[in-house]
C-alpha cells in the first residue's frame, strides 16, 4: 500500500442495508448501518446469533451486495478488486476445499492471484504462523474442526490482504488455543499493517481488539460496548 | 416422515433421481425392445424359412400302395391345407424335327394335378407361353430349339414315341426339390435334377403315360405333394422343426411299406433353426454390452449421489436413527428412482418398437419381456441405492461416512490384475476360436440339438469388461503420476492454477477414471455396434448381389438375349455402370453345367467380385490370369475333384453352335471358383466372354448387370420398361434377392435393431459423457462456491471444469473408439459363419460414429457449461444451500 492509499478509508458505508425476502415477507438481516474501516484497525464485531454479523461481514467483503444505501472500498477499488488479494474472507462454515491438501488449501489465494513462485514456501510460513506445519499434506476431511478453522485462517492471510474478515475463527477451539490464536492473528495484522474485523461471541477475544461493534436485530452500532449475549 | 423424506428428495434432488430414473428407463427400455426384436426375428425367421419351400412334403407312393390309404394317412398325420398328385416318367429322350433334327438324351416328363400351379406357386419362371399343355424346361427348349406351338417328340419307354405341342417354356427354379430321389438316407449325395424335362396337365400325362406304367412300372413315380397348414406351426424355427419332424415321423410310421416322404419343409426348418441360433447368439452379442452398460450407467448416476447419501446417512444416524429407518428411506429413494425408471422404460419400448419395428411391443410374449425389465429395472434400483447404504451402515462408521473423497486404496481387481488377466484370456480365447475355424453354432443336419459354442464370445465379453477395467487403471495412473505432464499440458489454460487443478483431480482419481471408463465402454459400445451392422450390412448386400448378380440384372436366354439392349441400358438414369455377361450351358464330360461368358476386366465395374469367391483368396488375381488367358476357365471344386485336373490342363466342354449342336471347345484349367454372382450353388464354369463367343460363333450375352447410383427399384422399373417387350426377360433387384436368399441370416433385416441399438449407443455416449459427468460436477457445486467465494473468477473456475470433461471426454472416446474397433473385429471373426461370403474387413461408418463423437461433445459441453454456471450464482446462497 501507498501513502495516498493509507490516507484513504479501506470501507466506508453510508446507510448500508440487506434485506431478504423469506417466506414472502421481507426480512431486514442489516437495518441502514454507517461505518468506517481503515487502514490498521482491529474490530471485534458482536452479537447474538442471527443478529447480521455474519450478512455484514459478506456486505464489506464484497461477497454479498448491499440492498440499500453506498459500501465502497476507496483504497482498494471496486468490488471485482477486491477477492482475491485485497480482503480475505475466512467463514463460519468449513470452507476448504476437500479434494486439496492443507498446503494446497493455503496456497489457493496465491494460485488465484497468480502468483507463480514459491506459492508453497509462503504457504508453509502462514501454516508455520499457527503451528500447522505438521498438518501441510493431510486432506481436510483428516482435520478436527479447530484446525480446519485455523487453516482458513492461514490461507486467510498468506495472499498478504489489507482487510482480513473472519467469522468466529475460534468458535471451535478452546480459549486458550483461541487466545493463542487471535494473539497471532493480531500479531501478524500488526506487522503487516493489515486491518482485522472479527466477529465472535467470545469476550475474551472481543476485549483483545480495540475497537468493538455491536450488532442486534440488524443494528449496527460501532461505539465500543461490552457484549450482549 | 415418509411421505416428508420423499418430498424432501423430490425437492432437493430432483434433478439427481430425474438421471437416476433416466438410466434405469435406458437399461429397461433396451432389454425389453432386444426382447421384443428378437420375438419378431424369430417369427420371421420362420416365417421366411416357411414360404421358401417349394413343396411341404413330397410322399412318394410305392407300387401297389392304396392311394387313398396314404392320402388318409397323410391328413391323419400332419394338418394339411392342399394336397395334389405329382406323377413322374422317365423318357429316353426329346426330338424336335424342323429342316434338321434336334435331338436330347433321357429326361423326364411331369404331370401335375389340377390347380398344383395355383397352390405350388414358388419355383416356377414362365419364360414364354402358358402353363395350357406341355412346358419345356428352359434348358430342354434351348436344347431342342423349341418354343410355343412347336411340337415335339417324346421317346417313351418301352412305348412308341408320343408327340406334344409346346405351349410354354418354364424355368424351374425348384427343380432340385421336385426331382429329388425320395428316401434316400440322410446325407446321401444330392441327386442332379434332370438336363432334359417337360411339363404336362395330369389328364395328359396318364394319356401318354399310363400304358408306360402298365408295362414298365419301375420307370413310372406317382408323388402326393401336400402344403402343411403353416398358421399350427410355431414362430420358434426350433420348434416348428421339431414340430415338422414329428409330425413326419408319424406319417412314416402310419405308411411304412406303401409311402416314402421327403419333409422339405422339415429340412428347410433345420437349417433356419441353425441360422436362428446365430441370430439369437447375434442378438444377445449386440445387446448385451448395451444392457450391462445401462445396468453400470444407472450406478454410475446413484453412485455420484452416493456420498451425499452416506452424508445424511451420517447425519440420521448421529441423530440416533435406528438401521431400520435408514434402510426404510434408502429403499424408498430406491423405489421411487425403480419404479419411475421402470414406468418410463416400458412407455419407452413401446415408443421405439412402434418406431422401429412397426408394431406394438403388448403382445402376450412381448408384455413378458416387458414385466421382466421392468422388474429388473426396480431390482436395479435396489441393487443401486438399498445395497450401498446396508453396507455403509454395517462397516463404516459416522466419521468414515462423512469423508468425502474417501478409501485411498486400490480396489481388489486392480491389486488382483483383473484387467489384464481379462485381456490375456481374451487373447486365449479368441485364439483357440480362430483355431477351430469360427464353428461357434452346431446344428447337425437332421439332429434336433442345436448348440453353440458359447465359449467363443468369452473372447469380445473379457475384451469388454478388461478393456474398461484397464481404461480405469491407465486412467488413474495418469491423474495420479502422471500429474505434472496433465499440469504442463493445461498450463497454457489453467496458467498458475494448474497445479491445484491436477492435484484435485488426482484426489478424485477414482471418480474421473470411471466416468474415462463408462465412456469409454459407451464409445465401444456404440463403435462395436456399429462397426457389426455396418459390416452386416455390407456383406447382406454381397450376399444378397451374389444371388441377383448386381443391383439391378437383366436375364433374358441366348434367343432374346438382354445384352442387345446394352447401350440403352446403360443410359439408363441412375445406371453407373452395366455390363453384358454370357449364360450358357456347357457338357462338363456328361455333366451339363451353367458356364457364365465374363469380361475380367470390366466385370467388377459393375458387381462385386470378392476375394471369398475363389479358392486362392485373390480375385484381382484371378481375374487377371483370365484376361492374359483367352482360353482360361475357373471351375468348381468338386469338378477338379471329378476329373482330377491339374492347373493348366486341357478341358474340352460342349458348347451349342449357332446350329444348336454341342462342340468340343479346349479351355485351359486356371482357377477354381466356388460362387460367383448369379450362379448355381453347384458346379460351374466362368471363362472369357470373347474366347466363347469367337469358339462357338454365337456372340449373345444373355445378361447385363447394373450397378446403380440411383434408386434401384426407379432403375430396375426402367429396365422393365425397355425390355418388356423381349419375351422371357426378367428384370430382378436387390430386393428380390433378399426373398430369394430365403433363411439364410444375412437375409434378416437387422434394420429394427440397428436403429434401436445404434439410438441407444448414442444416448449411452451423452449420458456416459454428460449425465455421469454433471452429476460428478454438482456434487462439487460447494467446493466451486467456495472458490468463487474466495474470489475465482469465471476464467478461474473453467480450468477445474474442462480439463476434468476433457478427460473424460477425450479420454474415453480413445480408448473406446479402440476398444470398440477391436471387439467388432472379433465379433465379425467369431460370427463368420453369419457372412457367406465372409467379409473381407470391416466396415467402418464413419458418419455414425461423427455423430456419437459430436452427440458426446456436445453433452459434455453442456455438463461443463451448466457446472460453470455456478460462477454466477450467488456464492453466499450456494454455500448456504449446502450446507
Amino acid at each position: 500500500m501507498n501513502t495516498t492509499q493509507e490516507s484513504q478509508a479501506l470501507v466506508v458505508g453510508k446507510n448500508v442495508s440487506r434485506s431478504f425476502e423469506q417466506g414472502g415477507t421481507g426480512v431486514q438481516a442489516v437495518a441502514p448501518a454507517s461505518f468506517e474501516i481503515a487502514f490498521g484497525d482491529r474490530i471485534a464485531i458482536a452479537g447474538r446469533s442471527g443478529s447480521g454479523k455474519s450478512t455484514l461481514l459478506h456486505l464489506i467483503s464484497g461477497i454479498d451486495i448491499p440492498s440499500a444505501g453506498d459500501l465502497s472500498w476507496p483504497a482498494l477499488g471496486t468490488r471485482e478488486d477486491l477477492r482475491p488479494g485485497r480482503i480475505a474472507v475466512m467463514f463460519q462454515s468449513p470452507s476448504l476445499l476437500p479434494t486439496l491438501s492443507v498446503l494446497e488449501n493455503v496456497a489457493l489465494p496465491l494460485a488465484l492471484l497468480g502468483v507463480a513462485v514459491d506459492r508453497d514456501g509462503k504457504a508453509l510460513e502462514a501454516l508455520g504462523l499457527f503451528g500447522l506445519e505438521d498438518l501441510a499434506g493431510k486432506l481436510p476431511e483428516e482435520l478436527s474442526g479447530g484446525q480446519a478453522q485455523r487453516v482458513a485462517l492461514a490461507r486467510a492471510i498468506v495472499g498478504q490482504p489489507d482487510l482480513v474478515i473472519a467469522d468466529e475463527p475460534t468458535g471451535q477451539v478452546d480459549r486458550a488455543t483461541g487466545t493463542a490464536v487471535m494473539e497471532t492473528l493480531i500479531s501478524w495484522a500488526e506487522a503487516s499493517g493489515a486491518a482485522l474485523l472479527i466477529a465472535t461471541h467470545d469476550q475474551a477475544i472481543a476485549d483483545r481488539l480495540p475497537h468493538g461493534w455491536q450488532m442486534d436485530h440488524g443494528r449496527l452500532s460501532t461505539a465500543r460496548q461490552e457484549m450482549a449475549l | 416422515m415418509n411421505t416428508a423424506w420423499i418430498g424432501g428428495l423430490l425437492k432437493t434432488r430432483g434433478g439427481r433421481i430425474g438421471g437416476a430414473i433416466a438410466g434405469i428407463a435406458l437399461t429397461v427400455a433396451l432389454l425389453a425392445s432386444l426382447g421384443v426384436f428378437m420375438r419378431d426375428s424369430g417369427a420371421s425367421m420362420t416365417q421366411r424359412a416357411i414360404t421358401s419351400v417349394p413343396v411341404d412334403w413330397q410322399v412318394e407312393l410305392v407300387p401297389g400302395a392304396d392311394t387313398a390309404k396314404v392320402t388318409a394317412a397323410i391328413k391323419d398325420a400332419a394338418p394339411v391345407s392342399t394336397m395334389v398328385t405329382a406323377a413322374y416318367a422317365d423318357v429316353a429322350g426329346f426330338e424336335f424335327k424342323t429342316d434338321s433334327i434336334q435331338a436330347t438324351g433321357a429326361g423326364k416328363a411331369l404331370g401335375l394335378g389340377d390347380g398344383y400351379r395355383q397352390s405350388f406357386t414358388r419355383g416356377f419362371r414362365l419364360l414364354t407361353g402358358s402353363y395350357d399343355g406341355a412346358v419345356l424346361l428352359q434348358q430342354t427348349a434351348a436344347n431342342l430349339h423349341a418354343g410355343p406351338g412347336d411340337s415335339i417328340t417324346l421317346h417313351r419307354v418301352g412305348q412308341p414315341d408320343a408327340q406334344v405341342k409346346v405351349t410354354g417354356v418354364v424355368d424351374l427354379t425348384s427343380a432340385d426339390t421336385l426331382f429329388q430321389a425320395v428316401g434316400v438316407p440322410a446325407g446321401a449325395k444330392p441327386q442332379a435334377p434332370p438336363d432334359n424335362a417337360v411339363i404336362l396337365p395330369l389328364a395328359e400325362w396318364q394319356s401318354l403315360f399310363g400304358t408306360q406304367a402298365q408295362s414298365r412300372p419301375d420307370s413310372i413315380r406317382t408323388q402326393l405333394h401336400a402344403v402343411l397348414d403353416h398358421s399350427a406351426l410355431s414362430n420358434d424355427p426350433n420348434a416348428a422343426y421339431v414340430d415338422v419332424t414329428g409330425m413326419g415321423h408319424n406319417l412314416e410310421a402310419r405308411v411304412a411299406g406303401s409311402a416314402l416322404l421327403a419333409n422339405n419343409l422339415g429340412a428347410t426348418l433345420d437349417a433356419a433353426r441353425g441360422d436362428a441360433l446365430y441370430a439369437r447368439v447375434l442378438f444377445l452379442f449386440l445387446g448385451a454390452p448395451g444392457i450391462a452398460l445401462g445396468i453400470l450407467l444407472t450406478l454410475a448416476v446413484t453412485a455420484s449421489g452416493a456420498d451425499r447419501r452416506r452424508r445424511e446417512q451420517a447425519l440420521l444416524r448421529l441423530r440416533g436413527a435406528p438401521m431400520t429407518t435408514i434402510l426404510r428411506f434408502a429403499a424408498l429413494e430406491a423405489l421411487l428412482t425403480g419404479l419411475g425408471g421402470a414406468a418410463l422404460g416400458v412407455v419407452l419400448a413401446e415408443l421405439l418398437s412402434r418406431l422401429s419395428l412397426g408394431n406394438t411391443a403388448f403382445t402376450s410374449q412381448g408384455a413378458l419381456w416387458l414385466a421382466g425389465s421392468a422388474l429388473a429395472g426396480i431390482l436395479l434400483a435396489l441393487a443401486a441405492i438399498e445395497v450401498p447404504s446396508w453396507q455403509t451402515a454395517r462397516t463404516l462408521s459416522i466419521v468414515q461416512s462423512r469423508q468425502t473423497v474417501g478409501s485411498r486404496a486400490a480396489p481388489l481387481w486392480q491389486t488382483l490384475y483383473l484387467d489384464v488377466f481379462l485381456l490375456v484370456l481374451s487373447g486365449l480365447v479368441f485364439w483357440r476360436t480362430a483355431a477351430t475355424g469360427y464353428q461357434v453354432v452346431l446344428a447337425p443336419e437332421g439332429v434336433a440339438a442345436t448348440s453353440v459354442d458359447y465359449t467363443a464370445f468369452l473372447a469380445p465379453i473379457c475384451l469388454w469388461i478388461g478393456a474398461g477395467l484397464l481404461t480405469m487403471r491407465l486412467s488413474e495412473l495418469l491423474l495420479d503420476k502422471g500429474r505434472g505432464f496433465i499440469a504442463a499440458m493445461i498450463a497454457p489454460l489453467a496458467g498458475s492454477l494448474s497445479g491445484p487443478v491436477t492435484a484435485s483431480l488426482a484426489r478424485q482419481r477414482r471418480r474421473v477414471a470411471g466416468g474415462v471408463a463408462l465412456t469409454a465402454l459407451a464409445f465401444a459400445f456404440a463403435d462395436s455396434t456399429a462397426i457389426f451392422n455396418t459390416t452386416y450390412q455390407g456383406q447382406a448386400r454381397v450376399d444378397a448381389e451374389l444371388t441377383n448378380g448386381a443391383d439391378v440384372t437383366v436375364t433374358g436366354s441366348t434367343g432374346a438375349p438382354a445384352g442387345n439392349q446394352l447401350p440403352q441400358l446403360a443410359a439408363l438414369p441412375g445406371v453407373a455402370n452395366a455390363q453384358a455377361i454370357q449364360h450358357r450351358f456347357a457338357y462338363v464330360g456328361t455333366d451339363l453345367q451353367d458356364l457364365y461368358g465374363i469380361d475380367p476386366n470390366t466385370i467388377g465395374k459393375a458387381t462385386e467380385m470378392a476375394n471369398a469367391y475363389f479358392q486362392n483368396g485373390d480375385a484381382a488375381a484371378t481375374l487377371a490370369k483370365l484376361a492374359e488367358m483367352p482360353s482360361a476357365a475357373l471351375v468348381s471344386d468338386e469338378t477338379v475333384n471329378d476329373y482330377q485336373l491339374k492347373l493348366g490342363d486341357t478341358i474340352n466342354l460342349r458348347l451349342q453352335g449357332p446350329d444348336h449342336q454341342y462342340h468340343a471347345i479346349p479351355f485351359t484349367f486356371a482357377g477354381i471358383v466356388g460362387e460367383f454372382p448369379t450362379a448355381p450353388r453347384d458346379s460351374f464354369i466362368v471363362a472369357n466372354a470373347d474366347y466363347v463367343a469367337k469358339m462357338t460363333a454365337v456372340d449373345s450375352r444373355e445378361v447385363v448387370l447394373l450397378r446403380t447410383n440411383g434408386d434401384m427399384a426407379t432403375v430396375k422399373a426402367a429396365a422393365q420398361r425397355l425390355v418388356k417387350d423381349l419375351p422371357g426377360i426378367q428384370v430382378t433387384s436387390l430386393a428380390d434377392a433378399t426373398h430369394i436368399i430365403g433363411s439364410s441370416l444375412t437375409a434378416v433385416d437387422l434394420g429394427g435393431l440397428t436403429r434401436l441399438e445404434l439410438g441407444f449407443a448414442v444416448l449411452m455416449v451423452a449420458g456416459a459423457g454428460g449425465l455421469v459427468l454433471a452429476l460428478g460436477l454438482a456434487d462439487r457445486r460447494r467446493s466451486f462456491a467456495i472458490l468463487a467465494a474466495l474470489g475465482a473468477k469465471a476464467r478461474q473456475l473453467a480450468p477445474f471444469v474442462w480439463v476434468e470433461g476433457t478427460l473424460v471426454f477425450a479420454g474415453g472416446a480413445v480408448l473406446g473408439l479402440a476398444t470398440g474397433t477391436l471387439i467388432a473385429t472379433i465379433l465379425v471373426k467369431v460370427l463368420q459363419g453369419v457372412f457367406d461370403p465372409p467379409p473381407e474387413t470391416i466396415s467402418v461408418p464413419w458418419a455414425y460414429l461423427g455423430t456419437a463423437i459430436a452427440v458426446g461433445l456436445v453433452a459434455m459441453t453442456i455438463a461443463v457449461l451448466n457446472a460453470l454456471r455456478e460462477v454466477q450464482i450467488d456464492p453466499l446462497q450456494r454455500l448456504k444451500e449446502l450446507q
